[in-house]
């Protein structure tokens, strides 16, 4: 459980990427996803989220931009870039290396 | 209920730098914290419990506002450009204030030009000098202080002191203007030209009393 939990938020910059790759989205809705995907385990803290946030943004790899609620608080959107697309490929490369060797060192046996 | 979020935003916030990117980051906060919130109430939450699990949601806020710190760094090369601009203005101000007398010198005693011509020619200058002093006082921005460690005291503590070093240089050019015109009256009135030069030696006095009346206020 503690495991699954650090390995998430260790993903925390490509998990959000993915989301934004499928639409522009903002915190909360990003959040929710994860819950959803999760069967409710898992959630990020919120200042998880924007820390990433805001590394991706300086990075070049996701843009902000913010709605147009009528009423109550505005939301920040985000949109990821053709970089965060790109980083994104090369994250999802790096994860399934990642699986392969993780797998035979704990499963293999001599 | 949303003020009690908010309030409860606002504490977490309280130790953030007052930057705008540090309140864009708490208007962020807040709207997501609303709609879980109002998601927390649809699945049967009691508003209280909701307040509660919405902020305990947060988590470490210390992490995000150290991001937000981070990025105030303070460039100090531009810092170091305005100090040598603000520095050439004053050389060039004071120069001038020296030349304003060596002019009026040359030109009514070794050229015997009519001494209003000198005088008025010698003010101009003088009034040209106090210009670029005063350019140099307003047109350099005050820091305000962005984040709360020994740095920014610092840095503010620094430009208050240079906010009171501006005024005490306006006093002193304006107490310098005063001086000349004394001089000048004193000696066209009196005809006292053999003995009115003393008023520039009681004028530098005059100075340093203001100097050090404020140098004593300081402390």
């Amino acid at each position: 459980m503690s495991i699954t939990s650090d390995i998430i938020r260790g993903h925390t910059e490509t998990i959000i990427l993915a989301q934004l790759n499928q639409n522009d989205s903002y915190g909360y809705e990003i959040n929710k996803g994860i819950q959803l995907k999760t069967n409710n385990q898992y959630e990020l803290k919120e200042a998880t989220l924007y820390s990433a946030f805001r590394r991706l943004e300086q990075a070049g790899m996701i843009i902000s931009y913010w709605g147009n609620e009528d009423k109550g608080a505005r939301r920040r959107y985000y949109s990821i870039t053709k970089l965060g697309i790109a980083a994104l490929t090369q994250n999802r490369l790096d994860w399934t290396d990642a699986k392969e060797i993780i797998d035979s060192l704990v499963n293999g046996e001599e | 209920m949303y003020e009690k979020l908010r309030k409860r935003v606002n504490v977490l916030f309280e130790d953030a730098p007052r930057t705008s990117r540090a309140n864009e980051l708490k208007e962020e906060l807040l709207a997501n914290l609303i709609e879980k919130y109002n998601d927390l109430i649809k699945s049967g939450n009691a508003e209280d419990e909701a307040v509660e699990k919405a902020v305990s949601g947060i988590g470490d806020v210390d992490e995000l506002l150290r991001g937000l710190k981070e990025n105030d760094v303070f460039n100090y090369e531009e810092m170091k450009k305005e100090r040598k601009e603000s520095a050439l203005i004053i050389s060039i101000s004071v120069g001038l204030y020296i030349m304003s007398v060596v002019v009026l010198i040359l030109l009514s005693e070794v050229f015997q030009v009519n001494e209003v011509i000198g005088v008025s020619l010698m003010l101009t200058i003088d009034a040209v000098a106090t210009g670029l002093l005063i350019y140099n006082a307003i047109s350099r921005p005050k820091y305000i202080k962005s984040d709360d460690s020994m740095v920014e005291e610092f840095k503010e503590w620094k430009s208050s002191n240079n906010e009171k070093n501006k005024i005490l240089n306006s006093i002193k050019s304006i107490v310098w203007m005063l001086i000349i015109a004394l001089y000048f009256f004193v000696s066209f009135i009196f005809q006292a030209w053999a003995y009115s030069w003393i008023i520039f030696i009681i004028g530098a006095a005059v100075e340093k009393i203001i100097t050090l009346a404020f140098q004593l206020k300081e402390r």
